[in-house]
């Protein structure tokens, strides 16, 4: 078989056509020591050396533990049915496996997530999946601008900050304006929020619990929201819908978030999906694919592709999204995940989550750590009496990987995010609190690991 | 395949039925034959300002998703809203109760230039 399809004919014939000379005269804008460099690639290993080479690089890895690292990804306990189940070759090696009544098994899966989905967040339509949460935010705004014609978005800074530099990567070239809404103390004050709504407005989208970890009051804030004819945007952490309140229960038209907490690991950030659920009047807009059910021939339940004319294949330039793939995969993890669970289970593990993350609070107050107090569920603020990344650097060194820093754009000064699952122990916490108190107390002796310029840069930043 | 005298039309598909200065549009009986299944109307809102050759509405199909074009210039004073909940009227009834929208013509000469059934049925054959 014919890789690579083009014959030197081929070749020749098209550039003719678009009158260049050859196929490096293609690359000619580039640098000239671009071209062709001299890449130190070493000489191929046989299978034992590079086994070892592999396991000695594999060694090098720090696995966090505990789950004490929050702030948009989390380490949730994932039974081993999940990946048991959801690698299995059939699910694994269909690159994109969409052909239309032939993936009977993939189809029914995707169906069965979606279900699951709709359930979790009470909004009755469920798209396949998206890449991950931040891609979700940001389709759901277009969505809204589609839905609405309108072109601001007014979106509050407790979104995760990488789905809001997302959003505006998509939205920038649309001439659709973002207003960013600046949290009051620790969340979305939906007085201000309101100071910034007009007939001009499609959305407005609030995370909850919010990027520091905090609840927002989604139900006053979607309200506010609908006076001026906008849609409200939740963007959820799925896994604390198990006992929170249903974006639907509040009025969100759209919830959108990243569901690697549902099943995932956490390698190198991921991999992740993102989730989208609406409501059945925005069924036409949704982006991504939609897996139904229906009958075959013979009268038996069956599974397709639905309502694929607002998809880019039919609809060419005037499709709903570009988007035309999705995180299959990671999908199903999360599927199998919350099917072994159940209801029951997921309550369990968000309940215990938010417990251990309280436990932890108030364990660091009792050692006079400064906790940001607020309703919170499983995440939270704890302010550092040095720079944050240091902080992290120095419980490294303790081996605890935890303390993702807060942005200097949230005026909370010197700031780590904390968070605690179902998976953190009794002395993952002790080691924490410890470790912490430790390196908090210890500013004064180690004044000198933190130049004055440095500190000026980061609160200028 | 019907195509009734008493309307105009275009290559496009649509078909007008004149009454004064207001036109009655929807697609013709050949248009949603070839379609298929009609499945949603997306359709414009009233009081729209549109323009001859405008693309104002969308039929979906199971299998494609097409654009209606505006016959004439005008602004939309009625829309079928019907078609929402039962897009099938345009399968079954092209030229009765699958009609989509009216426009109130601005510039009356437009309709000199669509085409009569049996010109439209020419068209039709071609394709």
């Amino acid at each position: 078989m014919h890789y690579l399809p083009h014959t030197p004919e081929d070749i020749a014939h098209m550039l003719e056509v678009i009158g260049v000379d050859s196929i490096d005269a293609l690359f000619a804008d580039m640098p000239q020591a671009l071209h062709n460099p001299n890449i130190n690639v070493p000489a191929g290993l046989d299978e034992v050396s590079l086994l070892n080479h592999l396991r000695d690089l594999a060694a090098k890895n720090q696995t966090p533990t505990g789950g004490l690292l929050g702030g948009g990804t989390r380490q949730h306990f994932i039974p081993s049915v999940t990946p048991h189940l959801a690698m299995q070759s059939e699910f694994v090696t269909a690159y994109t496996p969409y052909q239309p009544e032939v993936a009977q098994g993939l189809l029914q899966a995707t169906f069965e997530y979606q279900s699951m989905m709709a359930e979790l967040t009470g909004l009755p339509i469920s798209n396949a999946s998206m890449y991950d949460g931040a891609s979700s935010v940001a389709e759901a705004a277009l969505l809204a601008v589609r839905q609405t014609k309108r072109k601001r978005v007014v979106v509050s800074t407790g979104v995760h900050p990488e789905a809001r530099e997302v959003m505006a990567t998509y939205l920038k070239p649309l001439d659709i304006a973002i207003s960013e809404v600046n949290l009051e103390q620790l969340t979305t004050s939906t007085d201000v929020i309101s100071n910034e709504l007009g007939d001009d407005v499609a959305c407005v989208i609030v995370q909850n619990p919010n990027f520091l970890g905090y609840l927002e009051t989604m139900p006053t804030l979607a309200e506010a929201t609908h006076d001026v004819g906008a849609l409200f945007i939740a963007v959820v952490d799925p896994l604390s819908l198990a006992v929170l309140a249903s974006p639907a229960e509040y009025g969100a038209d759209i919830a959108v978030g990243d569901g690697q907490v549902l099943g995932n690991p956490t390698n190198f950030g991921g991999p992740s999906f993102g989730f989208m659920t609406v409501t059945d009047a925005l069924l036409r807009q949704l982006p991504g694919r939609i897996v139904g059910e229906t009958t075959d021939v013979d009268g038996k339940r069956a599974f397709v592709l639905t309502l694929q004319a607002r998809e880019q294949h039919i609809r060419r330039s005037k499709a709903k999204s570009n988007i035309c793939s999705n995180h299959q995969l990671a999908a199903l993890m999360a599927t199998v995940n919350m099917a072994a669970l159940g209801p029951q289970g997921l309550v369990e593990l968000a309940t215990s989550s938010v417990r251990a993350a309280h436990t932890l609070a108030n364990k660091l107050e009792a050692s006079s750590l400064n906790v940001l107090r607020g309703t919170f569920f499983n995440e939270f603020v704890v302010q550092t009496n040095r720079p944050a990344t240091d902080v992290r650097r120095l419980l490294a060194e303790h081996n605890i990987h935890a303390g993702v820093p807060v942005s200097p754009s949230y005026g909370l000064g010197d700031a780590i995010i904390l968070a605690a699952t179902e998976l953190t122990q009794d002395d993952d916490i002790i080691n924490l609190v410890d470790a912490l108190s430790e390196i908090d107390a210890n500013i004064d002796a180690n004044q000198v690991d933190t130049p004055v310029e440095k500190v000026l840069e980061v609160a200028h930043d | 395949m019907e195509t009734p005298e008493h309307l105009k039309y275009r290559d496009t598909h649509e078909w007008s039925k004149v009454d004064g200065d207001v036109i009655t549009v929807g697609i013709t009986d050949f248009a949603q034959d070839a379609l298929g299944d009609v499945v949603f109307v997306e359709l414009p809102e009233v009081g729209d300002e549109v323009a001859l050759g405008d693309s104002i509405a969308v039929v979906e199909s199971v299998k494609t998703a097409s654009d209606i074009y505006a016959p004439a210039s005008g602004e939309i004073t009625e829309v079928n809203s019907a078609l929402e909940s039962s897009p099938e009227q345009v399968n079954e009834a092209p030229y009765g109760d699958g009609w989509m929208f009216k426009i109130r013509l601005s510039d009356l000469s437009q309709l000199d230039t669509m085409i009569d059934a049996a010109t439209y049925d020419d068209v039709a054959e071609a394709e």
